[in-house]
């Protein structure tokens, strides 16, 4: 069974007389099972943040089925909604400046009654948490004073404390560096391999390409493509979904006879001048290294 | 394990901080005009065992039990009342600057009690008519803020801005019109704060509201750091935010209302002891919350003991606290190595 199942899903903001009501989701349907990586693409606006609010249970008013483990979204409660998905943000400036540790305990507050704090189960959660992403020894600093990328690594562990299957990941690499980003998002598929679901959305269709299991291309609210990510990223539909022209670069034997790489999209540019200015001002575009 | 090493070192501290609050109140019972010991305290609170060699006079015994006993324990409420309104309310706020009067609880008292003392009523009509005015101006702030558009505390804090200054346009008028022989300086003095007139009976006034409002923060303080964060994240790991958000922010105003109408206003100590609280036991709302009341309660103490004894005339108290709140702030964001 799948851990995540929305069927014929279609939302649409309520907005005042005269103004276009447009569907902002329109009859999507797609499935997640545990250990899968779903990568959502698409450009802004296409709601992608829409369709995760709408999981998340942060929205009302769409139309359709949303199942998690098999029991439908709608009525149920916070705590039970946060006991089986979990959330990881952005990163972003936070107001005060708790520790590692009490910032990934929060996760776990599903867990007791309003009026209770962590207990030593919740502690126990929460250090494993850190240990499996290979952050414990962040665990007594503030989180305000963390990288981007540490940060992010944080907010993963508060997910997986808070002990849910699937977790819902929004751009999580937004803020982040090269470096960061690539070292987050091999954590995520990491934890995928030990039968936890993340959907998640991105806006490098690379990054969908190296890490996800299957990909779901959303145009205009609608599904447009789902499947592996080399059958649904390919150059012509990323250049209809994002209007840039792009060409795929296949895992090759690179100048050293090793394999050159990942296949990647690369932005496909305008072939170079023939020749240098007759001034010499710029550069010949094939400098002897 | 590094949370066992916390916890103690958080107890320790703990300890330390009731400690002194127990010496401070001790010593604020010897302070003052009439001499009292800590051998008379004790021969009066426990009547039971023989004292021989003490003796007290009875205008001593009458002192004790109906204006210092009174007074320090009201300091002591209401310093720790201001202080966990004042990290509540940053907490729900999410900001580090809000304090116990954001809402507009302590301008609402004002106007009551300027109200009631230019109808020439007594000083328990002036307590009941401050507390009222509170109570009614968040009521109003929390219902016109529901038909604000837009981010929910944002509304919040703007509406509490507007009636807060609706308010004071009543005080003022108030103050213009009120007789400037007897009537103005009494609304002038409550004004500035001061703990003086605090009889038993404001005791017993004040202290169900102020458990009432004290006892859910209590409860729910684990639940007020999720509300720092931003709504989507609280919701998704399980919070019932409006509800929880509400509760605490009727139960502050509670305490704050409790507090100013016995007190006057007394600006600073909830801002200002959540702060330093935050500098000496962290973030966390399990360890702060507790803190503040104790650091809190011994604050005010200490300043009404400067307050009564320093000069031969009372220095209202709301000067007190803004003449070492301000600077003990102006240090704790500029020391070294710091950040709000």
């Amino acid at each position: 069974m799948s851990l995540l199942e929305v069927r014929q899903l279609s939302f649409s903001y309520h907005q005042t007389a005269g103004a276009s009501r447009e569907p902002v989701l329109n009859q999507l349907s797609f499935s997640l099972d545990a250990g899968e990586l779903l990568a959502v693409v698409g450009p802004n606006g296409v709601g992608k943040s829409t369709l995760f609010r709408c999981v998340l249970g942060l929205l009302d008013g769409w139309q359709g089925d949303i199942l998690i483990d098999g029991c439908p979204l709608a009525g149920q409660s916070r705590r039970e909604l946060a006991a089986s998905v979990a959330y990881v943000p952005q990163t972003h400036p936070a107001t005060f400046g708790y520790t590692v540790l009490e910032m990934v305990l929060m996760g776990t507050s599903a867990q007791f009654d309003a009026w209770r704090s962590p207990g030593r189960l919740q502690h126990q959660r929460a250090g494993q948490a850190l240990a499996r992403l290979g952050i414990s020894s962040l665990a007594r600093r503030n989180f305000m004073a963390l990288s981007g990328g540490e940060q992010q690594l944080v907010l993963i562990a508060r997910a997986m404390a808070q002990e849910a299957k699937l977790i819902v990941m929004d751009e999580p690499t937004a803020n982040l560096d090269y470096g960061n980003q690539l070292r987050v998002l091999t954590a995520v598929r990491q934890l995928t391999r030990s039968g936890l679901a993340v959907l998640l959305s991105t806006h490098n269709p690379n990054h969908a390409l190296w890490f996800a299991d299957r990909v779901l291309a959303l145009k205009n609210g609608r599904l447009d493509a789902l499947d592996r990510p080399a059958a649904v990223l390919t150059p012509q539909r990323v250049e209809a979904l994002f209007g840039v022209a792009v060409q795929l670069q296949t895992a090759g034997p690179g100048p050293d006879g090793t394999v050159s790489g990942l296949p990647s999209l690369i932005p496909r540019l305008p072939a170079p001048a023939a020749e240098p200015d007759a001034d010499g001002l710029s550069q010949p575009p094939d400098k002897p290294v | 394990m590094i949370n066992h090493q916390e916890s103690r070192r958080y107890r320790l501290r703990m300890l330390l901080f009731i400690l002194f609050l127990a010496a401070l109140m001790l010593l604020s019972v010897t302070l003052g005009r009439y001499p009292i010991s800590l051998k008379n305290l004790a021969a009066l609170l426990l009547p039971g065992k023989t004292w021989r060699e003490v003796t007290w006079t009875a205008q001593q015994e009458t002192i004790l039990f109906n204006v210092r006993l009174p007074r320090i324990l009201m300091a002591c409420l209401v310093g720790a009342c201001l202080s966990v309104a004042g990290a509540a309310f940053q907490g729900v706020f999410q900001n580090p600057l809000a304090s116990p009067d954001i809402l507009g609880a302590s301008s609402g008292a004002a106007l009551g009690a300027a109200l009631a003392i230019l109808l020439r009523l007594s000083g328990e009509w002036v307590t009941v008519f401050a507390f009222a005015a509170s109570l009614l101006t968040i009521f109003l702030v929390l219902v016109i803020s529901r038909q604000a558009r837009g981010n929910q505390l944002t509304g919040l804090i703007l509406t509490g801005i507007m009636l807060s200054s609706l308010c004071s346009a009543g005080t003022s008028y108030i103050k213009l019109v009120a007789d400037p022989n007897d009537i103005l300086p009494e609304i002038t003095y409550w004004l500035m704060g001061s703990l003086a007139k605090v009889r038993p009976a404001d005791l017993r006034f004040a202290l169900l509201p102020m458990l009432l409002g004290l006892l859910p923060l209590a409860l729910l303080r684990w639940r007020l750091n999720l509300l720092t964060l931003s709504d989507d994240e609280a919701k998704t790991m399980g919070v019932n935010v409006r509800a929880i958000r509400a509760v605490v922010i009727v139960s502050a105003t509670l305490i704050t209302a409790a507090s100013v109408s016995v007190s006057g206003l007394i600006g600073w100590v909830g801002l200002v002891i959540p702060h330093l609280t935050r500098r000496l036991v962290g973030h966390n709302y399990m360890k702060l919350l507790p803190a503040s009341c104790v650091i809190g309660a011994a604050f005010l103490l200490l300043v009404d003991n400067v307050s009564r004894n320093a000069t031969a005339v009372e220095i209202p108290l709301g000067i007190l606290t803004s003449l070492i709140g301000a600077p003990f702030f102006l240090w704790l964001i500029t020391r070294k190595g710091s950040s709000i």
